[in-house]
């Protein structure tokens, strides 16, 4: 008996008689946690990502690797929180148990049914075919654990490539079918900690690290490398890459693009103060998402510009969080939307960055809008076409940790399992991963 | 004469000037709201009626401060720059002293015409006030912000020289040097600016505290040398304190304290305050001398607060004996105020309880008695009796709650029932009786919870040598307790082995034993595989592995774990370590 047929075998054994055995040990410890025994032989493992489920960022993890081992697995947008179907093997079901992920056993007749009940309900089956290769956009050495996407990739068992300017410079974005961006400032301003944080270690190396960076790529200064590399951003989604960004990113590739040939970085950053008509020569044909915002001209202000709506680094503007509330997009006509949206909560509070949200006047008329604070004149998560590829941008820093500051405790995930902010994160890994379909959205 | 009264004697002008200068109080609030309704609609991001706001301040008196430079802040949003000349011109023309007016003339013309252009408003503001040194502060700032430091050296010159007074612009100058990474030139210029006007000390610390690692003792000495006023050794002190040096901050402190009381007072307590806000030991210790040193000052109720606060900030510092000294002085001051007196003697029964000075603790108490509120002292009474559990006096402990009823005295005779190997009594005291529920000491809730499982686990009644080693845990010798509980697990026929064996790797961690440990939760989890230490055992021995680098083997652990265990309540706990050893979530 080779292993494939061990494996089959072991896999064709009740539940608990498998689990036993993955250790060596007897049947008599029972039946293994969260996996229900069935009388019919078994055929597929439903994840649920309703509230049946104990750890929702686990479970991505989970498809991600079904997806990977067998190029098989349905996406049941609007079914019971945006479920997941997956082939059953021992694999699975095992690092279901070891993640504590939960996991119900479905046959033929109730796949029937679910599907049967999705054809008549705002809900759509997508099948998943192929995993995407992803690279998080962050320089060396950075700590992991300040970055809402690394978290959650690490925590979910995803894996990634970091790369930084010079692999986008060098062409290698093209090795990527998914791109992510966080809290890098493509003013290159230092996300205008320089005035706070002057003297501080970290921000030296900060400003040490890009320097040189510009230097190695041959560039006067960092406010003009990142320009040079938003352009690159830019024209990786336009050709079909996926991009997804959260925090000061969003804003600051917005001014990158849109500033490319203005000077918009205060003198600290590049010897020159930022030209004082910045804002009315800004060319919003070349940004991704917003249009008509104006540049926060004080280099003291830490705030890049007035499409933020909340400024939580400008007392004199800060606004105070809400909640911000899902949009209900059809399943079947919209399916991108409605896989960015998928979580088990329509209405999610909201949670500061240095971008938290985006203003709905500096919005362009494409933009979609997935996530809004009803009443409030901003969105807090939008989402484009550009070219081939697609925008998505999130705004906000940590959605476990609202008021999170410079120097706060790393978010523990294995805290949050359940978190619906991190979900809509772990949506967008995944969406590149969708079988595409002739469908409007 | 005013500018306001030249024009006044013009026809219509001076009905308007007779108007405004006569006008009652109630007719000035206006302006005050317009200002506010500016701000407002500043910050809601609405620039135009917030220009229109500052406009109409503006209208009424073209030099209002808080209109010209909010109409400056709107204009600049709105991208209408060129606007704000012209309302920098008209306040000129009726204030042509007005430093808020030229520096926003100054700063438009740099933004819209570059250097020529405002150099030569500066030109014309030299020549308007030729006795000002503000058209030379505004050059020097201007010339700052382009990073032209030697140009910008050379316009404090031209000014000490205009006005042949080498003290001017002390101040811009110091900033200037520490822009350019100057940092003991600039710590000079302060010390001899701080000399003439100490109350630049919280700009001149903000300008210096970025210095860095290495230049530091260079500033440290500018400040400090031997010709400086108090003013910048106060201002190397709180450097000090802002790089973690406190104690040597202190030194620096206490010798340059101001001579007025007042000034003393508010300078210590803003020095305790900030020593506060560190934290280490270091930063806490010299918050409560400050605080000590203030209450010298003070009259006897207003110093016992104090005291009180210093006593507890020596304590946190871990300076017991400092806290102790200080509570002492007021527990035996007769002229103490009785609640002062009182609070004093609890936190120093406290004091002496923990650091085993359990005679001095009860004589004290026993003292105080009757100044002391009856619940307080029965609280006072327990901690009494926990310190003599502590120090070995079993006998002490009893019969300091002997005539206690109380919940809390049951639980002390639980324990030293337990440790005398009278596991009966211990059962039931310890069942009947409960520490504190909220606060520091619920926490011996959990032990109590604890050895409540393994007496359940062990059965007997009357087991001496496990008394005998569970009081060598409860005083700390983990070490010997490991051993003795150990021979207890191995007696013939005792119930609860695999419950005293993980005891036992317990205290043997405890100990820093970890290979003793491996070996004793090694054989939980091999021979006794079905009980309910097994999983916590495994759990234990995958910490183990993970913190000796043995991520295979600790993830190996908690998988068997996981998948062998589902139902245990260490399997949550399991799973955020096999997290950890993955690197999936932080090593917190």
């Amino acid at each position: 008996m080779d292993r494939r047929d061990l494996l089959k075998r072991l896999a064709a054994l009740p539940v608990g008689l498998t689990a036993g055995r993955l250790d060596g040990r007897t049947a008599a410890e029972g039946t293994p946690f969260l996996v229900k025994p069935s009388s019919r032989p078994a055929v597929q493992l439903l994840l649920p990502m309703d509230d049946a489920q104990t750890n929702h960022l686990k479970a991505y993890g989970i498809a991600f690797h079904a997806i990977e081992r067998s190029g098989r697995c349905e996406w049941l947008l609007n079914y019971r929180g945006g479920s997941f179907l997956v082939g059953d093997d021992t694999t699975a079901r095992r690092a279901a148990a070891l993640a504590g992920v939960a996991i119900e056993s479905v046959d033929d007749g109730a796949v029937a049914a679910i599907k049967g009940e999705i054809a008549q309900q705002n809900m759509d089956s997508l099948p998943l075919e192929r995993t995407p290769r992803v690279a998080i956009y962050t320089p060396p050495n950075a700590p992991p654990w300040d970055d809402a996407v690394t978290m959650a990739l690490q925590y979910a068992d995803i894996p990634f490539t970091k790369i930084w300017d010079p692999e986008v410079m060098g062409g290698r974005l093209h090795d990527f079918d998914w791109l992510h961006l966080f809290h890098e400032d493509f003013t290159g301003q230092y996300s205008k900690f320089y005035l706070n944080y002057q003297g501080q270690a970290w921000l030296d190396e900060m400003v040490q690290r890009n320097q040189g960076a510009a230097r190695q790529l041959g560039f006067h200064t960092v406010p003009d490398l990142k320009k040079a590399v938003a352009g690159r951003i830019r024209d990786y989604v336009a050709n079909g890459g996926f991009l997804f960004a959260m925090c000061t990113a969003t804003e600051t590739l917005e001014l990158a693009l849109a500033a490319h040939d203005v000077d918009i970085a205060a003198s600290f950053a590049d010897g020159t103060p930022m030209d004082p008509d910045a804002s009315g020569k800004l060319d919003w044909s070349r940004a991704m998402a917003c249009t008509g915002a104006r540049l926060e001209t004080s280099p003291g202000t830490p705030s890049f510009s007035d499409i933020d709506g909340h400024q939580v680094n400008n007392p004199g503007r800060r606004q105070p969080l809400g909640a911000f509330e899902l949009f209900n997009f059809s399943a079947k006509i919209d399916p991108v939307p409605s896989m960015l949206v998928q979580c088990h909560r329509n209405v999610i509070p909201d949670f500061y960055g240095l971008t938290t949200s985006f203003m709905r006047a500096a919005l362009k008329s494409a933009d979609v809008v997935l996530a809004e604070e009803p009443g409030a004149p901003w969105v807090k998560y939008i989402h484009g076409d550009l070219g081939q590829g697609t925008w998505t941008y999130f705004g906000g820093h940590d959605p476990e940790d609202p008021q999170h500051q410079i120097g706060d405790t790393p978010t523990d995930l294995s805290l949050h399992p359940t978190s619906p902010g991190y979900r809509l994160i772990l949506n967008n890994v995944l969406f590149p991963a969708a079988k595409k379909r002739e469908l409007k959205t | 004469m005013p500018p306001a009264v030249m024009r006044s004697r013009n026809g219509a002008h001076l009905v308007l000037a007779l108007l405004v200068m006569g006008a009652p109080i109630a007719a000035q609030t206006p302006t005050d709201v317009m200002v506010a309704r500016g701000l407002d609609f500043e910050r809601q991001g609405r620039y135009d009626d917030a220009v229109n706001a500052f406009r109409q301040v503006l209208v009424r008196e073209p030099a209002n401060v808080q209109g010209l430079l909010g109409a400056e802040r709107a204009y600049t949003q709105l991208g209408r720059r060129d606007s704000i000349m012209a309302i920098a011109s008209r306040a000129l023309e009726v204030d042509r002293t007005s430093t808020t007016a030229w520096s926003l003339e100054v700063r438009t013309a740099r933004a819209m015409g570059g250097e020529a252009m405002a150099a030569e408003v500066l030109g014309r503001w030299m020549a308007a006030q030729p006795q000002s040194e503000a058209p030379y502060r505004e050059l020097v700032r201007t010339l700052m912000a382009v990073q032209r430091y030697d140009d910008a050296r050379e316009a404090v010159a031209a000014a000490r020289a205009r006005f042949n007074d080498p003290a001017r612009l002390r101040p811009e100058l110091a900033q200037v040097e520490a822009a350019a990474g100057n940092w003991a030139r600039a710590a000079s210029e302060w010390r001899a600016a701080l000399a003439q006007q100490d109350d630049l000390s919280p700009v001149a610390s903000f300008n210096l505290l970025p210095t860095p690692g290495a230049q530091r003792e260079r500033v440290v000495r500018a400040l400090t040398d031997p010709d400086s006023a108090p003013a910048p050794r106060r201002l190397a002190a709180e450097l000090l304190l802002g790089w973690n040096q406190a104690e040597r901050a202190w030194q620096i402190v206490q010798s340059n304290l101001p001579t007025v009381a007042a000034d003393r007072r508010s300078m210590l307590q803003a020095f305790a305050d900030r020593a506060r806000a560190q934290d280490g030991p270091a930063p806490q210790r010299v918050a409560a001398a400050a605080l000590e040193r203030i209450a010298v000052d003070l009259p006897p109720a207003e110093a016992a607060r104090y005291r009180i606060e210093s006593a507890r900030a020596f304590a946190a510092a871990g300076d017991q004996a400092s806290a102790r000294r200080v509570l002492r002085a007021m527990a035996e001051d007769p002229g103490a105020p009785a609640g002062v007196a009182a609070s004093a003697t609890g936190t120093l029964v406290e004091l002496y309880a923990r650091d085993g000075s359990v005679e001095d603790a009860a004589r004290l108490l026993s003292q105080n008695r009757p100044r002391l509120a009856g619940s307080e002292a029965d609280r006072l009474s327990h901690v009494v009796a926990r310190g003599w559990i502590a120090a070995g006096r079993l006998d002490r402990a009893d019969s300091q709650v002997a005539s206690d009823s109380s919940l809390a005295a049951d639980e002390i005779r639980g324990w030293t029932a337990l440790y005398r190997g009278d596991l009966g009594h211990a059962r039931e005291w310890l069942r009947s009786g409960s520490a504190p529920t909220r606060g520091p000491e619920s926490a011996r809730n959990v032990d109590r919870a604890g050895i409540l499982a393994l007496l359940a686990a062990v059965k007997t009644d009357t087991l001496p040598a496990l008394g005998a080693a569970l009081f060598l845990a409860a005083r700390g010798d983990t070490a010997r307790a490991a051993r003795a509980l150990t021979d207890v697990a191995r007696t013939q026929g005792i119930a609860g082995q695999a419950e005293l064996l993980h005891l036992a790797a317990l205290y043997t961690m405890a100990a820093r034993d970890s290979l003793g440990a491996e070996a004793l939760w090694g054989e939980v989890a091999d021979r006794f595989a079905e009980q309910a230490p097994a999983p916590a055992a495994i759990l234990g021995l995958a910490r183990l592995l993970a913190a000796r680098g043995d991520n295979a083997g600790a993830v190996r652990r908690l998988e068997a774990l996981i998948l062998n265990y589902p139902a245990s309540a260490m399997v949550p706990e399991a799973r955020r370590e096999l997290d950890r050893v993955r690197g999936a979530i932080p090593r917190s």
